[in-house]
């Protein structure tokens, strides 16, 4: 069954946000309100189409995409009262992308911006008369520390979490599921870029590890040299959510997605990849002969962090402190199950894309070039 | 620690440089010249080695510092010919071996220095050469460097042909020339000296067809002891492996904590014979060395 309508989507400007945003679009059936963030840039809506999501604002696209300005930590998502009612009587439809997704902020400030934001929005949610379907979007990584193969069908654990940004998204699913909203959480593994092109609107973690290997900065990486990396090209994403959001939908579920083992790299492989593509890219880079970082036990690794730490050096501690609070991820070793997904297409095989990401980096030198 | 804290010759907190290991720096007196050290080593590895002074062919001086930068910019001429093996030969009556001074290799040198010396004197003519090296940093100078403190010291050692103990089993160097510019890149040669000591500690024990395992002892430079620990766990080797006892008591030497802390491993009564030795240092330059030997 096909069915669209009136959505409502927060984090459209986010990484996975942008493409859902390009994706909806393409289906005619869809109107879609932007719940944007109150203090980012006020851009019209041919400026946000043409500049955020790389669309040509013709007027049918235009009809269907309304702006509203809020801030989803904030009582009644901080939006005006008579813009608040008029969502509720129209929405049959949420995306939930909005997230903060540093790892290295205090767990009071990951839970404000992903706890309470998701609290605020199944708030109003239940206030929809009309409200047919709610997505969360959420990380594999809810599994903290544990190790093995992880379900979907599972949450609840004690193993613990690496950071912040974990713990904050594993709550904010469980607000989720003790709600009678008719919901799905899809849980993401690692975004890296558009499977085509390369292009990334935001160049986070995996691309500031490969920008540290690129300065010659990298050291040590904690981790199992065959920890599966899962990697996923964002355009697959974005279709994959939406065209199961839209056409395969099913009220409870939490679906993986995720390209699995068979079409992911190893830790190892990535570190070997990664100085391959950079050499057959950058001669000039390849000729100083920057030497692969050696994959490190946890401890080891920790060490070298204290020792920056202590002596203050600003940069080390950097690239250090960037690294540290995912890196501890390679050393619990994971599967994931993918069950939820039964027929989409297989996310791409990282092998056949991942030299374009490497690619796109380099020549906008991780977007500090136009 | 503390008291080269408050000359201001180290920056960190004397706490920091305990917990990375260090206790003692030695500096040189004023009041010694320099070349005293030398000559006294050099007489000490003579003396030790039972060869009369005719049996050494070769003398090489090995400083890691860079030669070029101790003789002002305004000086006569003539003092760039002021040769420092020369009068070291001089001092120790050897006008008849070829006497050579050696640089630029930071503390890989004196491994570097001995590995030459070595197939040298495997190659024929008198059956020993001297190895003498040390570095004396300027007074007041810093002496923190890159996690480390610096001691001044000298070390000489006699490679003989057919020598009974400590004979090379292999000497393995991986350079790193792009790395020549030691302070524009310190950043760069923090991050590449765990992944490329593993690498050349390995490489080693490949080139020698042996395990980690069949090493006895890892004679260190002395850098510092949490270094030590970390490339412990990138080796997957019991720390208590790494005789790193000298690193709190003497601190780090440009070139000669190996030899340093070999003479005292010997005295502690820590050898025994066929012990096998992996003698690892990186060098600025860059290059990471790996020398083992056979006690």
């Amino acid at each position: 069954m096909t069915r669209a309508g009136s959505l409502l989507l927060t984090g459209s400007t986010g990484m996975a946000g942008r493409e859902i945003t390009r994706v909806l679009l393409r289906r005619p059936d869809v109107r879609l309100t932007l719940l944007l963030h109150d203090t980012g840039r006020a851009l019209s809506r041919p400026r946000l189409l043409r500049e955020v999501f790389r669309l040509e604002p013709t007027p049918p696209l235009l009809r269907r995409i309304r702006l509203v300005r809020g801030d989803l930590t904030k009582p009644g998502l901080g939006l005006p009262r008579t813009v608040y009612a008029d969502l509720a009587q129209t929405v049959d439809g949420i995306v939930h992308a909005a997230a903060m997704t540093r790892f290295d902020l205090a767990l009071a400030e990951a839970r404000r911006v992903n706890v309470l934001a998701t609290q605020h929005l199944i708030r109003f949610a239940n206030l929809c008369r009309h409200l047919t379907r709610f997505a969360l979007l959420s990380t594999v990584f809810v599994s903290g520390r544990r190790q093995g193969r992880i379900l979907e069908s599972e949450r609840a654990h004690r193993a613990g979490f690496v950071n912040t940004y974990e713990q904050s998204k594993y709550e904010a699913e469980a607000c989720l599921e003790a709600s009678d909203l008719p919901h799905v959480i899809y849980r993401l593994s690692t975004l890296v870029g558009d499977s085509q092109t390369g292009f990334t609107s935001h160049f986070t973690t995996p691309h500031q590890a490969l920008r540290v290997m690129h300065l010659g900065l990298a050291s040590l990486v904690p981790g199992l040299p065959d920890y599966s990396v899962d990697l996923i090209p964002t355009d697959w994403a974005a279709a994959t959510i939406i065209n199961h959001f839209l056409d395969a939908f099913q009220a409870g579920r939490v679906v993986h997605v995720v390209a699995g083992a068979a079409r992911s790299y190893s830790l190892a492989q990535v570190i070997d990849e990664s100085y391959d593509r950079l050499g057959e890219l950058d001669p000039v880079w390849k000729a100083r002969h920057y030497p692969k970082p050696a994959i490190a036990t946890q401890g080891a690794f920790q060490l070298l962090v204290r020792s920056a730490e202590q002596a203050r050096d600003p940069l080390m501690m950097g690239v250090l402190g960037m690294l540290k609070y995912f890196t501890e991820q390679f050393s619990y070793p994971k599967e994931f199950d993918a069950h939820g997904l039964n027929g989409a297409d297989p996310a791409p095989d990282i092998r056949d894309y991942y030299g374009r990401v490497v690619a796109y980096c380099l020549k906008t030198n991780w977007g500090r070039r136009a | 620690m503390a008291a080269l804290k408050r000359s201001k010759q180290v920056r960190s907190s004397v706490t920091f440089l305990n917990e990375l290991g260090f206790s003692y720096g030695y500096l040189s007196e004023e009041s010694e010249p320099f070349d005293e050290l030398l000559v006294g080593a050099a007489e000490d590895a003579i003396a030790d080695s039972g060869h009369p002074p005719p049996q050494i062919g070769t003398l090489f001086l090995y400083s890691g510092l860079n030669a070029s930068a101790t003789v002002a910019g305004n000086a006569p001429v003539l003092e760039r010919f002021r040769y420092p093996v020369a009068r070291l030969a001089d001092r120790l009556k050897l006008g008849h071996a070829n006497a050579m001074g050696m640089s630029q290799q930071g503390c890989s040198g004196l491994l570097s220095a001995i590995n030459v010396a070595a197939r040298m004197v495997q190659a024929g003519g008198p059956p020993a050469a001297l190895c003498v090296a040390g570095d004396a940093l300027p007074k007041g100078a810093n002496r923190e460097i890159m996690y480390n403190v610096m001691s001044d010291a000298a070390a000489a050692v006699v490679v003989e042909r057919g020598s009974p103990r400590n004979q090379i089993v292999t000497f393995h160097q991986l350079g790193q020339p792009a790395y020549w510019d030691s302070p524009q890149q310190e950043r760069e040669l923090i991050a590449a000296y765990f992944p490329m000591a593993q690498r050349a500690i390995c490489g080693a024990i490949e080139q020698a067809g042996l395990r980690l395992s069949d090493i006895r002892w890892i004679v260190p430079s002395n850098v510092s002891l949490r270094s030590w620990t970390i490339l412990a766990e990138l080796l997957k080797i019991p720390p208590a492996r790494i005789w790193s006892k000298n690193i709190a008591r003497v601190g780090h030497t440009v070139c000669c904590d190996h030899v340093i802390n070999l003479r005292d491993m010997t005295r502690e009564g820590a050898l025994e014979t066929g012990d096998l030795l992996l003698l690892f240092t990186f060098g600025f330059g860059a290059s990471w060395t790996s020398l083992i030997l056979q006690h």
